[in-house]
């Protein structure tokens, strides 16, 4: 007895740790987080025992310490185990009911109370929960997911709340190996089944991450759905959305009823003070009607609260009644959004082309700072006008030259290859002062003297390399370039100048050029 | 560099000084008619068009602008010169419209597609520009000693 009282005391004051632990080592399966609740329930229940008499106490204690029998003693004595429980009239269990309770968890201990009233006034669980042990550590889950979700009774009371439940432990655990893994993993979900699971697979991942965020998931899910085609053939970076969706916060306090509804709509809020990279030009995602018997365009005319106009572009999962087997985007209309077809093939249009400039904007150097679709759209085409252009004039130069191509070619290739990889040290002077046209060279000027090939190796490396060093690190001397330079080259230049590597060898184009006819 | 994008500059670089040598080798035809600065002029459009030939093969049919930019060189070669513009897209005012222009095959898409294909060929383009550059630099530098 004694024993077992000393061993109640250690285990409370490490309960929380262990508790939590626990629960969030095994994402795996269900059984096994049982299991091992079960195992610890001993110390937990024992935890939660602080000033029940001894008697009582020590009753607990040996039931704790054989957990299936526990077990059966639960569902046994109460149909509705967890909300017997909860009340805790008496029970053995009743370890739950204890005012107070949970002595050693300071953050739960609200949560349990009001996790304590849950059940109480909703004694309509299913069944099949009266499984679940009843331990505290479940409890305060369960109350916590129900606390975030505004005492959500009917959450509770839904069909699924038992795989909600299941999931919620799931989540728990795959959470601790990181936001972006379980998003990934929702995501994979997300293509079988039904929305309104997924929406509160969602919320109770979220509120286990973060208490205080609103559950995004369901947000995060469905543009990534809608997404998915889009970037598969892209090759985007999904982690990087996974990531930034990750980073919205939001309370979730509002509409019991409406659990993704209520997210989407503080995801809104949340999206005001947060940049959303992915999306950037195209506004943040909005509200998310959750209903799960909302069917496909089901939507409320409550004023969205998206303050970014350009795009609303949360989308939910699939439907729940055919998730897997259609192929199509499934698209739901958001809260406060037309429920037309016509404009819900558009916003997944508008999401589409949005995408397609986030990619470009990865592309054209320089666009980085460049928000919008206009001035983006501007940026494209001049890069793409530059890169023609450098092509004509490289074809032009490429025309005066006079080439030994008798030679053989592979080793003309083996040393084009290598030139665009190797990094010489040399330096060569050149002096970029001539004017660029498209007129023809005089041909005395190109100073056209063939010569071995060998010898011409480490020349034309270094003089790539030389140019697109000085390039690179002193683009602030074009400034100073004569103006004898072809004002669009000058602005090509200045404007791509310092973007990188790349860049430097496009601009080893024009500088090239001059240096061509500098020679003799 | 990934690596599909090192396997098209290799591509891209065989087709292309394969049509380099083709064109410069045999210089008969355009050394003694025609005026030094014509000739430069004429060669410097078929390089051109060359590259863009072998940069259209290289990057593979299955993007639409290498189709059109094929389809395109053959009617041309075959000097019939119509235009395509504006076949399906009704001519678009501004930005987009100057894309559809810069983008072989554009006039045809709709700006989903418009956006996806200008992505791959910019970064075509820039495959492209590298190796050109490294080109010339290699025969202007051999040449200059």
């Amino acid at each position: 007895m004694e024993i077992d009282i000393s061993e109640k005391d250690k285990l409370e004051q490490e309960k929380g740790n262990d508790d939590n632990s626990m629960t969030y080592q095994s994402p795996g399966s269900l059984t096994s987080d049982w299991h091992f609740t079960g195992a610890n329930v001993t110390t937990s229940a024992l935890s939660l025992v602080p000033s029940d008499d001894a008697s009582c106490s020590s009753a607990t204690m040996e039931e704790s310490f054989a957990p299936p029998g526990l077990w059966d003693h639960q569902t046994s004595s109460q149909n509705t185990g967890f909300c017997d429980i909860s009340v805790g009239t008496g029970t053995p269990v009743g370890i739950v009911t204890g005012g107070p309770v949970s002595l050693s968890w300071n953050p739960p201990s609200s949560v349990l109370r009001s996790g304590i009233f849950l059940p109480n006034a909703h004694g309509i669980l299913p069944p099949s929960l009266c499984q679940f042990p009843a331990d505290p550590a479940f409890i305060e889950r369960a109350a916590r997911f129900s606390c975030f979700n505004s005492g959500n009774i009917c959450d509770m009371a839904h069909p699924f709340g038992m795989s909600e439940v299941m999931g919620l432990y799931s989540r728990g655990g795959g959470m601790m190996q990181g936001l972006q893994e379980l998003s990934l993993a929702q995501k994979n979900m997300m293509h079988g089944v039904g929305c309104s699971r997924e929406a509160r697979d969602a919320s109770l991942h979220m509120d286990h991450a973060k208490p205080e965020e609103s559950p995004l998931e369901s947000d995060r899910k469905s543009e990534s759905l809608v997404r998915s085609q889009d970037e598969v053939k892209l090759g985007l970076d999904r982690s990087g959305v996974d990531s930034d969706e990750a980073e919205f916060s939001g309370g979730d306090q509002d509409d019991a009823t409406m659990l993704a509804a209520n997210g989407g709509k503080l995801y809104a809020k949340g999206l005001n003070s947060k940049k959303r990279k992915r999306n950037g030009q195209v506004g943040m995602p909005g509200v998310t009607t959750d209903d799960p018997e909302v069917q496909r365009k089901g939507g409320k005319n409550l004023t969205s609260t998206t303050n970014k106009t350009s795009g609303k572009n949360a989308k939910q999962g699939s439907q729940a009644s055919d998730p897997a087997k259609e192929e199509y985007i499934h698209v739901r209309a958001r809260r406060g959004q037309a429920t037309n077809s016509h404009s819900l093939a558009e916003r997944v249009r508008r999401e589409k082309i949005s995408e397609r400039m986030k990619f470009l904007q990865d592309l054209v150097p320089g666009c980085n700072k460049v928000t919008g679709k206009a001035v983006m759209l501007d940026e494209i085409i001049n890069y793409v006008q530059s890169l023609q252009r450098q092509v004509e004039f490289l074809s032009m130069k490429l025309a005066t030259v006079n080439p030994r191509m008798d030679f053989n070619l592979e080793g003309l290739l083996a040393k084009d290859i290598l030139t665009s990889r190797a990094v010489p040290s040399a330096s060569l002077p050149f002096s970029p002062d001539l004017p660029m046209s498209y007129a023809p060279l005089h041909p005395s000027q190109s100073g056209l003297v063939p010569a071995g090939f060998p010898a011409m190796e480490n020349h034309s490396d270094t003089l790539r390399r030389t140019i697109g060093s000085q390039l690179t690190s002193t683009s602030g001397e074009f400034k100073q370039l004569p103006d004898s330079w072809n004002n669009e080259l000058h602005n090509v230049i200045q404007m791509y100048g310092s973007s990188g590597p790349q860049d430097s060898q496009e601009l080893t184009g024009p500088v090239a050029a001059s240096n061509m006819k500098d020679e003799p | 560099m990934s690596a599909t994008t090192e396997q098209l500059e290799r591509n891209f670089t065989h087709r292309f000084l394969t049509s380099l040598r083709r064109i410069n080798s045999p210089d008969s035809k355009t050394t003694t008619t025609h005026a030094a600065g014509l000739v430069i002029r004429r060669r410097s459009l078929r390089i051109k068009r060359a590259a863009y030939s072998s940069m259209a093969r290289a990057a593979g049919s299955h993007r639409a602008w290498t189709r059109a930019l094929l389809s395109r060189a053959r009617s041309q070669r075959r000097r019939q010169q119509h235009d395509v513009h504006r076949r399906r897209q009704g001519r678009e005012m501004g930005r987009a419209g100057k894309l559809r222009g810069l983008v072989p095959g554009g006039s045809r898409m709709e700006m989903g597609q418009l956006l996806e294909e200008t992505a791959h060929y910019v970064q075509c383009l820039a495959v492209q520009v590298r190796v050109m550059q490294a080109v010339a630099d290699h025969f202007s530098s051999s040449s200059s000693m």
